[in-house]
């Protein structure tokens, strides 16, 4: 038992030593991270904080575990990611200034969706994409949201929302299948996606390395 | 603390009657961890069959918001941690730190009611992440509350593992001791900094991201490792007879591990958007992982040499002998895959999942299977009923996880070069045909681990409960064929 104090003086430096290393340091590095300013003509303000529909569609990728399949980060040359036209250029912490929860995502199951919104900015094609993707793209493994929709009976006219489907996917006659709030808000989100604004930072350093 | 029930008896570990008596005081709340913990498991192997059917057929169950895969792919794995692995664990730890230093359990009702709120915050935090209220990172999907609840039950479980360091005399000279302690401090920390008193959205930006891998990639060293290796120094010389070949190099390994494993965390993200030094460092931490990976599988190499014929015949030694490999290969792998070259390949891809198997089933789960079987009919007073189902349980095992591993790496290095290869693989589609025919294969091996988990739980409810019972001969390996014709 002697031993005890050192030993339990040790461990604790050792975790606390790593925490500070690899949380707290970047953290006095990133954590006063300000929105870029273009003074030169514009005065855009990049990144900005998202609200309304996009953010409860944020939630709903969340609540759903998209980022089991899909990454939202651009890595830069050397890597497949710009050849693939996933980003006109890498992505940087400032991106993700207002990212909360981050979900830059492990695994690439499917294509990262950093830029979705400009690589496909078509809202019907992410409706017919999420009631079953191979619709839109045979061979998919991306799972069915249907749940996110809604198979109501047509009364009147038929609802300018309602999604063409044709074949196996089709309502019965009389039916039509509309997107619910949460779809809604999941599609604009995907629409907002957009991290191709210029950066001062990556014109002024080198190619692929963040200061 | 006073302890009614127990007064240490400094030199009584040799001593029958006091290891009775320890046994006796743990074991209400050891069974009660384990049986529960061995349901989760069972629960955990199901949901990561269905998500591996779903991910090649997702038509399969598709209508179900519940059960769509980017829930119970988390999901899978959160039951194993947290309703199998930590529980499993930490009733093993308990009850070897109680051997060691000779104390028995005081108050043996509490730990069993900490354990009832324990696996009552995973039930919450199962219908949590069903019903889609996930906090969005990896083994931290729980929500806070949760989080509290699971804190609390840890706290009342483990300090009983304090009070008994704190009475016994021996600990400082038993390695595994070391490792328990880490363990032991190393999770309530991570919950502290991960979860409770700082959690990822307190952060901004890149930092959430930073602090979720902390979080995951330090359950992995400060639990698992820890605890898995802490099993291993404890089997090896009990059962081979022989102590540790020696204690500079376990040493060694031990302070090595300790100090560069939690630097590793952000290989997680290299490429990723984070400044370059920190993921330089983790690489840099994760290559000084060769120190421990090398002194020590070297120690346990060295301490079984002699012994082999006991992998054959023993079952918790042959149980630790596929820990022990696995524990090599899985640190390999780590080192490799963290190399920028070969992580350029590996990154986002079914790799890394197959790292984290290796680390939880193949390493540690075996590990403590194997304590479990050394434990229980000390604990009980009674012996396993039969061999062929403890050579079912580890082949089935060994196999399952084997080639889910092996699927997962080749799987996953063949999905990394169709992503690099653009020309070949144009979309998305082209990408995961290419992994196809692993996936569909690695059905097969979730069935391997599932039937050869039904069968461990059920021969461990038969022992309990107490059915089949013939001798009081240890059950050995060994003798399978007479068994067999029986």
């Amino acid at each position: 038992m002697k031993r005890y104090p050192l030993f339990f003086i040790g461990i604790i430096a050792a975790l606390g030593l790593a925490w500070i290393g690899v949380v707290g340091v970047p953290q006095s590095q990133l954590g006063k991270l300000q929105p870029q300013v273009d003074e030169d003509n514009s005065l855009d303000v990049y990144p900005i904080n998202g609200a309304g529909m996009a953010q409860q569609g944020h939630r709903s990728f969340v609540a759903n575990g998209c980022v089991s399949c899909h990454s939202q980060q651009v890595r830069g040359p050397g890597s497949v990611d710009l050849e693939r036209g996933w980003g006109s250029r890498r992505t940087v912490p400032l991106d993700y200034l207002y990212a909360d929860p981050i979900q830059l995502g492990a695994i690439r199951n499917g294509p990262d969706l950093t830029n979705i919104g400009i690589r496909q900015p078509n809202p019907e094609w992410h409706y017919l994409h999420l009631y079953n993707s191979r619709i839109v793209m045979p061979g998919s493994l991306m799972p069915s949201y249907r749940f996110l929709f809604e198979t109501r009976k047509i009364t009147g006219e038929r609802s300018a929302e309602a999604l063409y489907l044709t074949g196996e996917d089709a309502p019965a006659n009389g039916y039509e299948v509309v997107p619910t709030a949460e779809a809604k808000a999941l599609v604009a989100y995907l629409l907002s996606s957009d991290k191709s604004h210029p950066l001062k930072e990556i014109k002024l350093s080198k190619e692929g390395s963040v200061k | 603390m006073n302890l009614p029930a127990s007064t240490p008896l400094p030199s009584s570990s040799c001593c029958v009657e006091n290891r009775q008596r320890i046994d006796a005081s743990l074991r209400m709340p050891l069974l009660f961890l384990w049986i529960n913990a061995v349901g989760w498991l069972l629960l955990s192997l199901v949901l990561g069959f269905v998500a591996s059917i779903k991910l090649h057929s997702p038509e399969f169950l598709g209508n179900c918001r519940w059960l769509t895969y980017g829930r119970i792919a988390p999901l899978s794995f959160d039951c194993f941690i947290y309703g199998w692995a930590i529980p499993s664990g930490l009733g093993v730890v308990l009850w070897i730190i109680a051997r060691i230093n000779g104390v028995a359990l005081g108050r043996p009702l509490l730990p069993v009611i900490a354990g009832l709120f324990w696996n009552i915050g995973i039930v919450a935090g199962t219908l949590e992440i069903l019903s889609g209220n996930s906090q969005g990172f990896e083994f931290l999907e729980y929500p806070r509350y949760v989080f509290a609840i699971l804190f609390i039950s840890y706290s009342l479980i483990a300090a009983w593992a304090f009070v008994i360091l704190n009475e016994g005399e021996s600990s400082g000279e038993s390695i595994s001791c070391w490792y328990f302690l880490v363990g032991l401090l190393g999770f309530p920390w991570l919950i502290g900094t991960g979860a409770l008193l700082l959690k990822p959205s307190d952060f901004t930006g890149v930092i959430q991201s930073l602090v979720g891998a902390w979080f995951a990639q330090n359950l992995i060293g400060l639990w698992f490792v820890t605890v898995g290796l802490g099993v291993i120094y404890y089997l090896i010389p009990k059962v081979t007879g022989r102590p540790i070949y020696s204690r500079q190099l376990a040493s060694l390994g031990f302070w090595s591990l300790v100090i560069f494993w939690g630097w590793t965390s952000s290989t997680r993200y290299t490429g990723g958007p984070l400044p370059v030094w920190v993921v330089t460092v983790g690489i840099g931490a994760t290559i000084l992982l060769l120190i421990p990976l090398a002194a020590v599988t070297a120690n346990f190499a060295l301490s079984l040499n002699g012994s082999f014929g006991k992998i054959a015949s023993e079952p918790s030694i042959r149980f630790v002998g596929f820990s022990v490999v696995s524990f090599f290969v899985a640190g390999l792998m780590g080192l490799i895959t963290s190399l920028r070259s070969v992580d350029h390949i590996t990154h986002f891809t079914q790799v890394s999942i197959g790292e984290t198997y290796l680390y939880l089933f193949a390493f540690y789960s075996m590990a403590i299977f194997g304590a479990i079987y050394y434990i229980v009919p000390r604990l009980i007073g009674r012996e396993w009923v039969s061999a062929s189902f403890i050579q079912m349980h580890f082949w089935g095992s060994a196999y399952g996880i084997g080639l889910l591993v092996f699927l997962l790496m080749v799987g996953g290095i063949n999905q990394g070069l169709a992503w690099n290869d653009r020309i070949n693989y144009q979309s998305a589609v082209d990408v995961s045909d290419a992994l196809m025919s692993f996936l569909r294969v690695s059905g097969l091996a979730w069935l391997f681990l599932i039937a050869s988990i039904t069968v461990f739980v059920l021969h461990f409810l038969m022992v309990m409960i107490g059915i089949g019972n013939r001798n009081n001969e240890p059950v050995l390996l060994a003798h399978v064929e007479e068994e067999t014709k029986l």
